[in-house]
């Protein structure tokens, strides 16, 4: 006959293992939503359209991406914070992006979704929730209602004004001139930072670490 | 199975899962992409997904964790050992479960390590169940 001593302990241990996995569970749907780190990254940062930045930035870095590309994931959210903190919110760098749809059908419409956000100077809070809650490569994740859903999680976004910019043929325009972008800078594989300056050019391919991408800003900066 | 044997089983569920979670968590730290064995991107997907974390803690080092506390409970004797071993794999195999649901519902990628560690985590709590019968009789 068990020990109703031990039963005590072992109906506590169940209720406690219960308890942490729901607590878990809880902090990880809070936690890292992207809604809150994504106000505070670009607040009081200017957008002109889909660039980030002050115009007179001496240093340009032309940022080649697809939605979909889960390199292009972990540059938005391991480098290009620290990128937007130490470089682009000083006015030393401002980030254009060339928004690709490369890596199959879903890219198309997360491309045009993440530009139409761009008319109303949300590209980037878009384009980094679309990053935070990316799904795997043209599994159909990507549809109106995933979309829209990043959408109304974009601070500052008209969604009616967005849905409509959506499938607008300036929206079309903007996407074939990074694909030919993209074709003639021989661009291979995303990301790739074209970071241009008065001292030259140079080229990062990859989810790069910000120390890369600082050295690069110091090589390009100085004529 | 020998109390023995099976606390022998269980260390080694928990090297093993100790090894995986501390690879896990130490690509994800310098950013690069885990090797999935069969080639395709569902590691470097769920990987990059912003359930990764939890409070800017990757969820790879709470694995690590859970794993260091099997390792005890597979050390210690008697009712301790086996109560932590139960809490341990309990909260384990309930936060996996979270996890494969993510995987296939919402991440809609699938990663060959969250798949191994579920079951590492499912053995261990079969083992904390043998445990627990043999414990009982004893008293």
């Amino acid at each position: 006959m068990i020990k109703p001593r031990f039963s005590w302990h072992l109906a506590i241990v169940v209720v406690s293992a219960v308890a942490v996995a729901a607590l878990l569970v809880w902090l990880s749907q809070t936690s890292g939503g992207g809604e809150e780190e994504v106000r505070e990254l670009f607040a009081d940062i200017p957008q002109n359209g889909a660039m980030l930045g002050s115009e007179d930035a001496p240093v340009t870095i032309y940022l080649y991406e697809d939605l979909q590309c889960p390199s292009c994931a972990r540059f938005a959210r391991e480098t290009f914070p620290e990128l937007v903190g130490r470089y682009v919110e000083s006015g030393e760098v401002k980030v254009v992006p060339e928004t690709l749809a490369i890596l199959g059908r879903d890219s198309v419409p997360a491309a045009k979704a993440a530009l139409a956000a761009g008319g109303q100077n949300r590209y980037w809070e878009y384009s980094t929730l679309f990053f935070l809650n990316q799904g795997r490569e043209n599994s159909g994740y990507v549809t109106d209602e995933f979309l829209t859903n990043i959408a109304q999680k974009t601070p500052g976004l008209d969604v009616d004004r967005w849905n409509e910019a959506r499938e607008s043929d300036a929206v079309q325009s903007e996407l074939d001139a990074a694909q030919a972008s993209a074709r003639d800078e021989g661009i291979e594989g995303t990301p790739t930072l074209v970071v241009s300056g008065p001292g030259g050019t140079s080229k990062l391919v990859g989810a790069v670490p910000i120390d890369r991408v600082a050295a690069e800003i110091d090589e390009v900066r100085s004529s | 199975m020998s109390e023995r044997s099976t606390r022998v089983l269980l260390a080694v569920l928990a090297v093993g899962g100790l090894l995986m979670s501390a690879y896990l968590t130490w690509v994800h730290l310098l950013g690069m992409p885990p090797v999935c064995l069969t080639g395709n991107r569902g590691c470097e997907t769920v990987q990059s997904s912003r359930y990764a974390e939890i409070l800017g803690v990757p969820v790879a080092a709470l694995g690590m964790g859970g794993y260091v506390g099997l390792l005890f409970a597979a050390v210690l004797r008697g009712e301790v050992g086996v109560l932590l071993g139960l809490f341990v794999s309990l909260v384990g195999i309930l936060f996996s479960a979270y996890l494969t649901y993510l995987e296939l519902f919402v991440i809609y990628a699938v990663c060959q390590w969250c798949v191994s560690s579920a079951v590492l985590m499912m053995a261990a709590f079969v083992l904390s169940v043998i445990r627990i019968g043999r414990l009982r009789k004893t008293r």
